[in-house]
């Protein structure tokens, strides 16, 4: 039997909180024989559940209590914690997101009871980077089918060439399948249908909007249609799994769809245009891109063309709190002067950066020292697109380096250019913030990391790059002169 | 219906808590959380794995525990190092720890399979294809486990339990999955637990929608 129970008692479990807002409460612990606390930690998080991986962050934390607690006692602590400002709360079917209270006795030499408690969270504006990462989300689905057609022809083909006839008729017939797919799919509705295009008056709405596109063409001959439709469409997607076990679970929440002519004919050399409108729900879930877990809406327009293959395509749309509509177009705006900031900061002279800011603000230029460099990588450690900004924007720039050395690589990876010859990889990170980091050790430093121990390496190094799929900042070290 | 016990104030606005529970319960969990709820002895292992020169591996299909050991034995060592090995290259970096485990070892890249096997470090790894012959080349013991024999009715009824309670919302009483269930999942799914919890989880959904009163 655990040494100590715990229990969340929310002073208002059923209030919706707002970004900012205060959650507060009572932290019960029943202790069933003296153990001692070395930190009792409150925190407010949110996670993801269901089908996809699990994502989820934390707020912010707080230790109430630490010290000895007696046997067959009761204690309460009382905790005001901020609710996070984003993602929402939301229950779908193969979705949900959740933001808790958690609570965590740590127990030394024992495992820590913990509990924790939910809370409703609305949000009331988009916070940033939010929209580039559901627009990354978009453009991912179409990246599958061009890698398979450039490994095929990179990789696989010159292989099945040099195999012989067999590798080539079955190269050829690869190469036929591709080019059949895109001459049924994408050539022939083209062909028939002249220019076809859609395309939506604004694609960022608050939930309730109103959703305004067109469909036009100009055939070169008289086409008769089936019909001619537009499907506005919100979907849950999450990915379970990794690599061959990886599983992608598709649930569409919300469906309407418009049928803009049908039995229609369209005239050559006339211009035909259908123009739509839909309406959001009023409780349309925002669009969301949380790692593996997203909330997709599109707006898919299909030709229905008898005897002959449909046209189609499918254009995002961007569900937004109201106060985002604004922030969105406001956010490209401020996106363009960090990539200009960033593009100029990569010209600056050695130790000398412009620089972007967490908030996507810019912030004046001037001496870099790394420990900056590492605080604003840490601010913006959520947001790839923004991580790989800073960068770039610093990438070649020697700095004045403290580590905080974790392990050593084993095996540095297959394609990893950095590693010096006869020399190693570490993995390590920078003494606060935490930011991990990998540090390309050269054959010369090799003896002083042997010996280092556990303290703190400080040294030269140039920042070369950035890990992505572990996350981390990767130094090649410069041997002291 | 399951109720959660009077002195909880109750939680409407959270669906799963009318069988007093927060989330589904047969979702996607967490690394840590897989850890915590495998029903896996790995005592043996530890004490086999701390030998030098020694290498567990888990043979066995897709869902079947291989993965849940590995993050189980990682849990009881601090200094091991984990690796998963994607489908697809490039093979990525392998971190020295004590032991070294790496998930998917088949897919290591002859120069990544050479540096590990190379290092003389005990070695667990989990695997489709069985890497004992290149294992003693390089003069390792080698231990290797069969997985998913042992996924009996009363072991997934035990794992599946664990699961509903890791995701108990409060005190009280929550959903219970009987032992007969537990065999009627077993003579469905054999012995693939991850098939089991995806059934249950789109079932336990369906509870949600149409409320049934009673246990699951």
């Amino acid at each position: 039997m655990a040494a100590c129970d715990l229990s969340i008692e929310l002073d208002e479990p059923d209030r919706v909180y707002l970004g900012g807002d205060k959650v507060e409460g009572t932290v019960h612990v029943t202790v069933d024989s003296a153990v001692k606390c070395s930190g009792l930690v409150l925190s407010t998080v949110w996670k993801t559940h269901g089908r996809g991986n699990v994502a989820g962050d934390q707020v912010q934390d707080t230790t109430v209590f630490s010290g000895q607690w007696a046997g067959g006692m009761k204690y309460e602590y009382r905790f005001s914690l901020p609710a996070g400002d984003w993602p929402q709360t939301y229950h779908g079917e193969f979705l949900s997101i959740d933001h808790y209270v958690e609570a965590k006795a740590k127990i030394p030499w024992a495992f820590d009871p913990k509990t924790a408690t939910p809370f409703r969270v609305q949000a009331t504006q988009l916070p940033s980077g939010h929209e580039s990462e559901v627009s990354e989300h978009h453009k991912k689905s179409r990246i599958p089918a061009f890698i398979v057609v450039v490994l095929v022809a990179i990789f696989v083909g010159p292989q099945m060439l040099r195999a012989g006839w067999v590798g080539a008729t079955f190269f050829l017939l690869v190469v036929a399948v591709v080019f059949g797919y895109w001459f049924i799919r994408k050539f022939l509705p083209r062909y028939l249908l002249g220019t076809p295009y859609a395309y939506l008056d604004e694609n960022t709405l608050a939930p309730g909007g109103e959703l305004v596109g067109e469909f036009a063409t100009t055939t070169r001959k008289t086409v008769a249609l089936n019909a001619i439709t537009v499907i506005l469409r919100g979907t849950e997607v999450c990915i379970s799994g990794s690599g061959s076990n990886k599983t992608t679970h598709r649930n569409v929440i919300f469906e309407n769809s418009q049928t803009l002519q049908s039995q229609a004919t369209l005239q050559a050399g006339n211009e035909s245009r259908c123009s739509f409108v839909f309406r959001l729900p009023e409780d349309a879930a925002y669009s969301i891109s949380l790692n593996e877990n997203s909330l997709i809406w599109t707006v898919d327009v299909e030709v229905d063309i008898p005897r002959w293959p449909d046209w189609s395509k499918s254009l995002p749309i961007f569900v937004v709190p109201s106060d985002g509509q604004a922030a969105r177009s406001g956010g490209e705006r401020l996106e363009a002067d960090v990539v200009s900031s960033a593009n100029q900061s990569g010209q600056d002279a050695q130790n000398t950066a412009g620089f972007v800011g967490g908030d996507v603000s810019v912030k004046s230029a001037g001496q870099l020292t790394f420990a900056e460099t590492v605080a604003q990588l840490w601010a913006v450690r959520g947001d790839r697109e923004q991580v790989e900004m800073v960068v770039e924007a610093v990438k070649g720039i020697s700095f004045n380096i403290e580590a905080d050395v974790e392990r050593r690589l084993l095996y540095a990876g297959d394609e990893d250019p950095h590693v010096f010859k006869d020399g190693y990889a570490v993995w390590a990170r920078y003494p606060d913030p935490q930011l991990p980091m990998v540090l390309y050790v050269p054959h010369v430093l090799g003896d002083e990391f042997e010996q280092l121990g556990k303290r703190i390496w400080k040294g030269k190094g140039a920042v070369v790059g950035w890990d992505s799929l572990h996350s981390r900042l990767q130094i090649k070290l410069e041997a002291a002169l | 219906m399951i109720k959660p016990n009077g002195k909880y104030p109750a939680i409407e606005w959270l669906p799963w808590a009318r069988f007093n529970l927060h989330r589904n319960p047969f979702g996607e969990l967490t690394t840590d959380e897989r850890s915590e709820l495998a029903v896996v002895q790995v005592d043996y292992l530890i004490e086999m794995i701390r030998e030098p020169k020694c290498a567990v591996q888990f043979v066995g299909e897709c869902g079947r525990g291989k993965t849940t050991r590995m993050l189980k034995l990682r849990s009881h060592l601090p200094e091991s190092s984990y690796t998963y090995i994607p489908e697809q290259p490039p093979c990525p970096p392998i971190v020295l720890g004590n032991p070294i485990l790496i998930d998917e070892a088949q897919r290591l890249s002859r120069a990544a399979r050479r540096s590990v096997f190379d290092s003389g470090v005990s070695l667990v790894l989990a695997t489709h294809k069985d890497l004992s012959r290149a294992l003693r080349k390089y003069g390792y013991r080698v231990h290797t486990e069969h997985i998913g024999k042992g996924n009996s009715p009363e072991l997934v009824c035990q794992l599946l339990n664990r699961r509903i309670e890791a995701s108990r919302l409060q005190g009280g009483s929550i959903p219970v999955l009987s032992i007969a269930d537990a065999e009627s999942l077993v003579a469905k799914y054999g012995n693939d637990i991850r098939s089991m919890e995806n059934s249950l989880y789109v079932r336990f959904q369906k509870f949600l929608e149409v409320e049934i009163n009673g246990g699951m």
